[in-house]
């Protein structure tokens, strides 16, 4: 599978029909996929595949175009989670405004983190998020929240209504909500594409690469910031809105470090520079965390992942190969 | 009420001290964040279970700090130097998968359900303090955390080596050129900087319960008190441990189950205030 490229490369004139073409026919062809799965074990893998996907691409953007390592992706993609079942619990809100309404608070709160986050160091940067994750666990499990919140056994709600013209009811099918999730996935990747691609993803990674240079040059460094986090946060959000509407529950597992770590491996693996990448690196690890998982390793596994992809690839699995072709070009 | 409530509010804040001034010396040295170090304090809290069950509590006292230290060694020569060239937030987060795998390891050896041990003893009894009967053990941690803080300071500020640590910490290029080996004084950080680690861990078993989410808690904690007191300062983040033992112990009774998010709604109020943590007294870069 090519690697499409966040930042502009130069690429000739004909590449660009042909990789849309075939992405086209991909993302086409993959609306067939439940009728060869008919649900089972790997349709659901390949959903909750795609959630990691999804965080992973949040993580990857953040990393690539901020050089922050968002280390706590899960508060923004629980907070929508649990924000969409309360909404549908407490408040009798249809599923479809309840997400609406979800993604706006998941919105706002990413805004209000990146405010203050952006202004410390990159390192302060990964522990505070790491810390607001942990917050939200604690928070959601609050036994005096436990009518609202479900505390530490998790919120199941019942959403009526209609997502997208399909009945909220059948999202809770394994295959019914994949083109929900398959849709959204395509969607993400290609707003992060074009974000990365435009002006303002120039301005994010000139302010990476050198804050000082463009304060002086008169550009505002702190903003863009903290839109392209709160982008990311709204990002997360649609993760766990889609997951809260598949599962129909929202539980404070979400909100694990485990979580964070696991799209923040898919998205290192996979290649922060890359939109495919992290997609993929969320469907593999979200496939070797449910095989480990099942002889009781899955924690084991991600550690052990986290120690052999930050010593031998921490710039992902295509950059060896990327600098070996480079190497063989010049020869 | 009060004096009760201070004298525990001491006894968590020591726990606390030990482990982020370990936290904070390692990176001044090596400006690494040792994610894993909620997992050493974890084995030492587990070996301290079993030195206690199998010998006694003052054995395991002793014992653990100095098994510590020496996976203090490891962690220096196997991790932090062979990775002393690679970025400040790649060697962070091959700690913290260190540590899971470390956590894990402990969790598969002694099993899921939180374990306790008795207080020895000596230090068993209870005390009257302003009237109200007071465990001599929180008494005990106190003491020990105090004193543990006192000689550290009395070592940066008193020794030459303590002077070479605060050097390094300071201006580690300059400190080069002046002949001082980094290597030398980093093996000795490590150490005690896992010591303090194993020595809290067996601290906590006869106070608090020893679980299997006890190194992810503490990890947390630890974080959140180096970050409010200004990553790398030492005595920013005793300064801070202080607060937040305080905070937590008089939230737990005034606020109730609210206390447990204070730690986090006070990292976000200090970090409004101050992006740049207390840090004060010198800290790292």
């Amino acid at each position: 599978m090519t690697s499409l490229p966040l930042s502009r490369r130069p690429a000739s004139a004909m590449h660009w029909p042909v990789l849309g073409g075939a992405a086209l026919a991909v993302f086409l062809a993959g609306f067939l996929l439940p009728g060869y799965l008919e649900g089972g074990y790997l349709q659901s893998l390949l959903n909750n595949g795609l959630i990691t996907g999804i965080l992973a691409l949040c993580v990857a953007f953040i990393m690539h175009q901020c050089g922050f390592v968002l280390f706590g992706i899960a508060a923004y993609y629980g907070l929508a989670a649990y924000a969409c079942a309360i909404l549908v619990n407490s408040f009798g809100f249809s599923a479809m405004a309840a997400a609406a309404v979800a993604l706006l608070v998941t919105l706002a709160a990413a805004f209000l983190v990146g405010a203050i986050v952006i202004r410390v160091k990159p390192l302060a940067f990964m522990m505070i998020c790491l810390s607001l994750a942990e917050l939200m666990r604690h928070f959601v499990a609050l036994p005096s929240l436990r009518r609202t919140t479900g505390g530490s056994d998790g919120l199941l709600f019942m959403p009526e209504g209609r997502v997208f013209g399909i009945d909220a009811m059948d999202l809770l099918d394994t295959g019914q909500v994949w083109p929900l999730i398959w849709t959204a996935t395509w969607v993400m990747a290609g707003l992060f594409l074009i974000v990365a691609t435009s002006h303002f993803g120039v301005r994010l990674r000139a302010i990476k690469e050198n804050e000082e240079r463009m304060r002086f040059s008169g550009f505002d460094t702190y903003w863009p910031r903290v839109f392209a986090f709160a982008g990311v946060g709204l990002a997360a959000g649609v993760a766990g809105v889609i997951q809260a509407l598949a599962t129909g529950f929202a539980s404070p597992e979400m909100f694990s470090i485990i979580t964070s770590t696991n799209a923040l491996l898919a998205a290192i693996t996979g290649g922060v520079s890359s939109v495919v990448g992290p997609v993929m690196g969320g469907v593999i690890y979200t496939w070797a965390i449910s095989e480990f998982g099942a002889l009781g390793y899955s924690q084991l596994f991600t550690g052990i992942a986290v120690i052999l992809v930050m010593l031998f690839i921490p710039k992902g699995i295509l950059h060896p190969l990327r600098l070996l072709g480079r190497k063989g070009g010049r020869a | 009420m009060i004096p009760t409530l201070i004298l525990n509010a001491l006894a968590v804040s020591s726990l606390y001290i030990m482990m982020a001034s370990g936290l904070a010396l390692i990176f001044g040295l090596r400006r690494v964040m040792n994610f894993g170090h909620g997992a050493i304090y974890m084995v030492g809290a587990y070996l301290g279970y079993t030195i206690a069950s199998g010998m006694n509590f003052w054995a395991a006292l002793v014992i653990v700090p100095l098994l510590m230290s020496v996976l203090g060694v490891l962690l220096e020569l196997a991790v932090l130097r062979p990775l002393e060239r690679r970025q400040q937030i790649e060697v962070a987060l091959i700690t913290f998968g260190i540590g899971i795998v470390i956590a894990q390891i402990v969790i598969r050896i002694y099993g899921g359900t939180p374990l306790s041990v008795a207080a020895p003893p000596l230090l068993a009894s209870s005390v009257k303090i302003f009237g109200a009967d007071y465990p001599v053990y929180r008494l005990f941690i106190t003491v020990v955390g105090l004193c543990s803080v006192v000689a550290l300071a009395v070592w940066l500020n008193a020794t030459r080596t303590g002077m070479f640590v605060r050097a390094v910490s300071h201006a580690p290029d300059v400190s080069s050129m002046m002949g001082i080996n980094a290597n030398r004084l980093s093996l000795l950080i490590s150490m005690l900087s896992t010591a303090f680690a194993g020595l809290a861990g067996v601290l906590v078993g006869p106070y608090l319960s020893i679980d299997p989410g006890m190194d992810v808690a503490m990890i947390i904690t630890c974080m959140i008190v180096v970050v409010i007191g200004g990553t790398g300062s030492i005595w920013g983040a005793i300064f801070a441990a202080l607060i937040l033992g305080f905070v937590q112990t008089f939230g737990t009774v005034y606020l109730h189950e609210i206390s447990v998010l204070l730690p986090y709604l006070m990292l976000v109020a200090i970090l409004v205030w101050r992006p740049q943590g207390l840090n004060f007294g010198g800290g790292a870069e």
